[in-house]
């Protein structure tokens, strides 16, 4: 749009020019009645026409009544340094009012039972909730029967600086695992506190030996205990085979 | 080449292991040490045997999923709770064990209840039921005065009533889970053709045992409905119960989720119900 006006408005004065070069070509100075009459040829010499053309650009004014220029000069370095120091803020305008709270840190006392306040389900908009505490029923089942040993021999995979067991039992059992390099004698326990049918724990930074024994102390819901035969682990044993499983038997 | 040796070292032993147990088998009790402690029996065959009583026991424990129980400060009459019961699957002298129907609930959802004459009640649904199948719509109304009660609670005061005994605190516990200390219902209502919703977040330290949701309708909850968690539908439904897991991966921790229950004509009711260990 702006080059077409800039096109129109070149036609435009094409056509005054041309129409001017006209009139002034077609127009002729009539002089009648002259003692003398003679036509001289003007230029500009040129010299003066290099000092024009130096002329710089400047701001062009007429007919004002008074001028005065004023120098800007940049902020002197140590003011300048005050500005470069302003932080950063929320800039406003037009506002009408405003209020700034700070907003401290938790008192330290107040923290600490900020920090007691444990896990929990939090939730937004909710009509109605209600917690109720599981209990088992210890006192109507009355189990007095300690939980069966397991009923296969567990799974031991020795690897090169741990072991893991594996084994199942017929109910829901905690286990401590007692491990050892001599018969009976236990150096290491592995304690399993949550209660499951399928247990499987991996016992790290054993002390080397060629041969380990073990036994799984078992503990049910109702806090009765059993305690396993005596196991062995052969060190050498490849993961992928089932570790040998002798019962030791005395007469 | 290992394994080979590996493999015979295991025919050896386990040869030998049958030798030395058919040579010890029939010889002294005594000798029966550690070593064959392995090979008994489970407990519960043993106890059943010997004791009536812990055989059902037995039987509640590998069945039972979500239970309630309690015991009375007096003495129960098993007579005098017998009418109470739809189907008898044992009836002793010390106690019953069958189905006890819900008023206005279908025959599925009656639990299984046994009472003791020692005065202990217990009523629970198999393993199989989600745990969202306890609650109690019937008994719920739209005031948040009101408990949100379990149909398992609602029958032992049912039958302790019929049992003319008095009621002490009735406790939960599911049999599936023994490591859950926790059971939550978080309830939302909707009125009219609105929607109403909730949102939650469960820390990763909770180690959830199960999630499901659960709604009906009734004579109080009547319309036509939707329950969604995070925009997808759980269930549309139009009439009857509706329960179900939910599953892990729909209830993520440490996750803001919104569980959304929306309206036909008339009031609608749905919660969410979560078993877990704090």
């Amino acid at each position: 749009m702006k080059r077409l006006t800039l096109i129109c408005s070149g036609v435009l004065l094409l056509l005054v020019a041309t129409r001017a070069v006209s009139v002034r070509s077609s127009a002729t100075i009539s002089v009648q009645n002259a003692d003398n009459f003679a036509t001289k040829q003007i230029a500009l010499p040129n010299p003066l026409s290099s000092l024009v053309s130096s002329i710089a650009d400047r701001i062009v004014h007429q007919f004002s009544d008074f001028k005065h220029e004023m120098l800007l000069a940049a902020p002197p370095a140590p003011f300048s340094g005050y500005l470069n120091n302003i932080g950063e803020r929320i800039v406003k305008q037009y506002a009408d009012d405003e209020r700034k709270l700070t907003i401290a840190a938790v008192p330290a006392p107040l923290d600490s039972y900020l920090g007691r306040i444990p896990d929990r389900v939090v939730m937004l908009y909710v009509d109605q909730s209600r917690s109720l505490s599981l209990g088992y029923p210890k006192e109507l089942l009355g189990d007095k029967t300690p939980p069966a040993p397991p009923a296969e021999p567990p799974i031991a995979s020795p690897s090169e600086n741990s072991i893991t067991i594996s084994w199942t039992t017929d109910e829901f059992t905690t286990f401590v695992i007692e491990i050892g390099t001599s018969s009976g004698v236990y150096t290491i326990e592995v304690t399993g506190s949550e209660f499951g049918k399928t247990h499987q724990v991996t016992i790290e930074e054993l002390p080397t030996a060629e041969t380990y024994y073990y036994q799984i102390v078992s503990s049910d819901l109702s806090g009765n205990r059993s305690t396993s035969p005596e196991y062995t682990i052969e060190a050498e044993s490849l993961n992928s085979l089932p570790v040998i499983y002798l019962p030791l038997i005395t007469r | 080449m290992k394994k080979f040796v590996g493999r015979k070292i295991w025919a050896i032993g386990f040869t030998a292991f049958v030798l030395f147990s058919l040579f010890f088998i029939g010889t002294s009790q005594d000798s029966a040490s550690n070593s064959f402690q392995a090979l008994l029996a489970p407990a519960f065959v043993s106890s059943a045997s010997a004791a009536p009583a812990n055989e059902v026991l037995v039987k509640i424990q590998d069945e039972a999923g979500m239970s309630a129980y309690f015991k009375s400060s007096s003495p129960v009459s098993i007579s005098s709770v017998k009418s109470e019961f739809e189907t008898i699957e044992i009836e002793t002298n010390d106690y019953i064990l069958g189905t006890v129907r819900i008023s206005g609930y279908p025959e599925d959802h009656a639990p299984h209840v046994y009472v003791h004459k020692d005065g202990w009640f217990m009523a629970y649904y198999f393993a199989d039921d989600p745990s969202g199948k306890i609650i109690d719509w019937k008994a719920y109304t739209a005031s948040d005065d009101t408990v949100i009660s379990t149909k398992l609670e609602n029958i032992l005061v049912s039958v302790a009533g019929a049992a003319g005994v008095g009621l002490n605190e009735i406790v939960h516990y599911d049999f599936r889970y023994p490591n859950a200390t926790t059971m939550m219902f978080i309830v939302e209502r909707s009125e009219g053709t609105g929607n109403n919703y909730f949102t939650l977040n469960i820390p990763s330290s909770f180690g959830v045992a199960e999630r499901s949701y659960s709604t009906s309708i009734g004579s109080t909850w009547a319309g036509a409905g939707q329950v969604r968690l995070n925009g997808v539908t759980l269930v549309q439904y139009s009439t009857g119960n509706h329960f179900d897991i939910i599953s892990a991966s729909q209830l993520a921790p440490n996750t803001d989720h919104t569980f959304s229950i929306s309206g036909g004509e008339t009031s609608n009711v749905a919660g969410l119900i979560l078993i877990y260990t704090e």
